[in-house]
């Protein structure tokens, strides 16, 4: 039994996917939190699907592909912005429109750049060939995300919870929304590469939604977060390992059959 | 002069020329009602959804058609499900259910090791279409098309004003129900074209872009299918000569189209008021 749960991770490169899984679903969870709670989450997949182009140009001029991939989200986000102001259609529509474009964008360099990306790896991911060099870059983006949220906790908090109150106490919320979208927009370029640009959705979203149903407090619902999505990944990284799957799609799985329990749990908690 | 119309020398690429302009312009059509009503990410949703119902049937063996629809419908019910047991929002909850049933694809592909491309799945694959997929898809848009045309004027009034439609005695439950059902067919039917991905594009700009440039929802209607149509079939037609991702050409023909209305309604807002000042001097 302790062997099994051991063996994985005797191996060098599952305990850089282990590292590289927690790390992420661990950033991805105190943001899906904010999101969930904004109604933002669908912004994170029209962010995810927009580093595309970035990231071919940035092959194409010699850049680090993390550069391309940032700008290009964040192109896409103010093309969100520019449009809500000047079209007059439903902001869920322009969004859909951005993104969608922008990952056709990328799609046609992609086919006319010959660049060592492979679109399988874009659009899944694979955790399992992460590098060294990459995880310790990854991770130390994703303490220094962290950090910043610890740090502004309390005032992201004000700003998303009560908007007004926030501008009133002398908060600018406008301000605080771009920061949050700029670290969302760091947490999809870094986590891409690993767990797949759709994945990251499911990672950007599931957490926050069951620790909702679980609590009404927001720093519980945090801790609920962080707790269930390392729970998922160690599962996705044991599970994988012994099964043969692909590890990103477990730990999405697991998280996806937490959210079902709490359903259930949040449903008979009611009656 | 001969080279412009070389690519239809090719049975096959014609084939996908003619499918690509009847789906897409259906997908036009379609695109306004999502539009009015900010279904438009579900569309997006849907089209994630049914992607195992496509591994499962090349596990089975069984119809393509069949098992994502009814994958897609199980998701919508779902979807459905959760809205009604839980104080979450609507798009963290389609959020929820797509990523779930995406998930569900990626493990279904790595567990089983089916010898499929995972990703003509995702980005689409136009120009491998048989006769027998080409005949089905023929049946199914005309059958969806008619339904479409028939109801049109129903559906319309539901989405306009729920209530007054239920007071004039329509049945707004079974008319929704049907029309999600149609949706999901239709993005069944796209998944081959464009791909899971991008099926939202076609599923929302043609709208979008003639939601800015019209006022009636008919003429908006009509405009939509037709630019969806003839995004459908010069996205084909470019592809051919640059060698590329024929679903890619397709949205980026629906994007510039997007941008010239954007344009237009600029430069008209632009005028008016320009009217409106010399006016006054």
């Amino acid at each position: 039994m302790f062997e099994f749960l051991i063996e994985p991770f005797t191996y060098d490169f599952m305990q850089i996917a282990f590292f590289m899984a927690l790390g992420i679903s661990v950033v991805c969870a105190v943001l899906s939190c904010f999101l969930v709670l904004k109604s933002y989450s669908l912004l994170g997949d029209a962010m995810s699907h927009s580093v595309m182009p970035g990231m071919i140009v940035a092959y194409a001029l010699g850049l680090p592909l993390g550069v391309g991939a940032f700008f290009s989200s964040i192109g896409c986000l103010w093309l969100i912005e520019f449009l809500k102001e000047r079209s007059g259609l439903k902001s869920d529509a322009i969004i859909g429109i951005c993104f969608t474009s922008f990952f056709a964008l990328g799609l046609f360099l992609y086919s006319k750049v010959d660049s060592p990306l492979h679109i399988n790896e874009i659009l899944f991911g694979n955790l399992l060939g992460v590098t060294k060099e990459s995880m310790q870059i990854s991770l130390t983006i994703f303490a220094f995300v962290l950090g910043v949220i610890f740090l502004l906790f309390r005032r992201f908090y004000a700003v998303f919870f009560d908007e007004i109150n926030a501008y009133i106490v002398g908060l600018n919320p406008k301000k605080y929304y771009y920061l949050m979208l700029l670290i969302l927009s760091f947490v999809v370029v870094f986590g891409f590469s690993s767990v797949g640009v759709i994945l990251v959705v499911a990672m950007l979203i599931l957490p926050g939604a069951s620790a909702f149903l679980l609590t009404s407090r927001f720093w519980l619902m945090q801790i609920y977060a962080v707790l269930l999505s390392i729970f998922s990944s160690f599962v996705g990284i044991l599970a994988s390992f012994h099964s043969d799957a692909s590890t990103q799609a477990i730990i999405v799985i697991t998280q996806a059959f937490v959210f079902v329990l709490s359903l259930l749990y949040s449903k008979f908690k009611a009656l | 002069m001969e080279w412009l119309i070389e690519p239809f020398s090719y049975s096959y690429i014609l084939k996908a020329h003619l499918v690509s302009l009847f789906l897409c312009s259906f997908c036009g059509f379609l695109s306004c009602f999502l539009i009015l009503k900010s279904y438009s990410l579900l569309a997006d949703a849907l089209s994630h959804s049914v992607t195992p119902g496509v591994i499962i049937a090349y596990m089975t063996s069984f119809s393509y058609t069949i098992s994502s629809f009814l994958c897609g419908i199980f998701a919508l019910c779902s979807m459905a499900l959760v809205t009604g047991n839980s104080k979450l929002k609507t798009d963290t909850i389609i959020g929820v259910v797509f990523s779930s049933f995406f998930a569900l694809s990626l493990f279904l592909v790595s567990i089983f090791s089916i010898p499929i491309k995972l990703e003509s799945v995702f980005l689409g694959d136009i120009l491998s279409l048989d006769d027998g997929e080409v005949f089905e898809l023929g049946v199914l848009i005309t059958i969806l098309f008619g339904f479409m045309i028939l109801s049109f004027s129903k559906i319309k009034f539901i989405f306009f004003d729920e209530l007054g439609a239920s007071i004039a005695g329509i049945n707004v439950k079974l008319y929704r129900l049907l029309f999600f059902m149609l949706l999901c067919f239709c993005t069944v039917a796209s998944l081959k074209t464009v791909g899971a991905i991008l099926i939202t594009a076609m599923l929302i700009t043609p709208g979008a872009s003639a939601f800015m440039i019209c006022k009636s929802f008919n003429k908006m209607a009509i405009l939509a299918a037709f630019f969806g149509g003839f995004s459908g079939f010069f996205g084909v037609y470019l592809s051919y000569f640059l060698d590329t991702y024929a679903s890619a050409m397709i949205v980026l023909t629906q994007c510039v189209i997007f941008i010239v209305c954007f344009l237009y309604k600029r430069l008209k807002i632009a005028n008016l008021h320009f009217l409106k000042v010399a006016k006054n001097v």
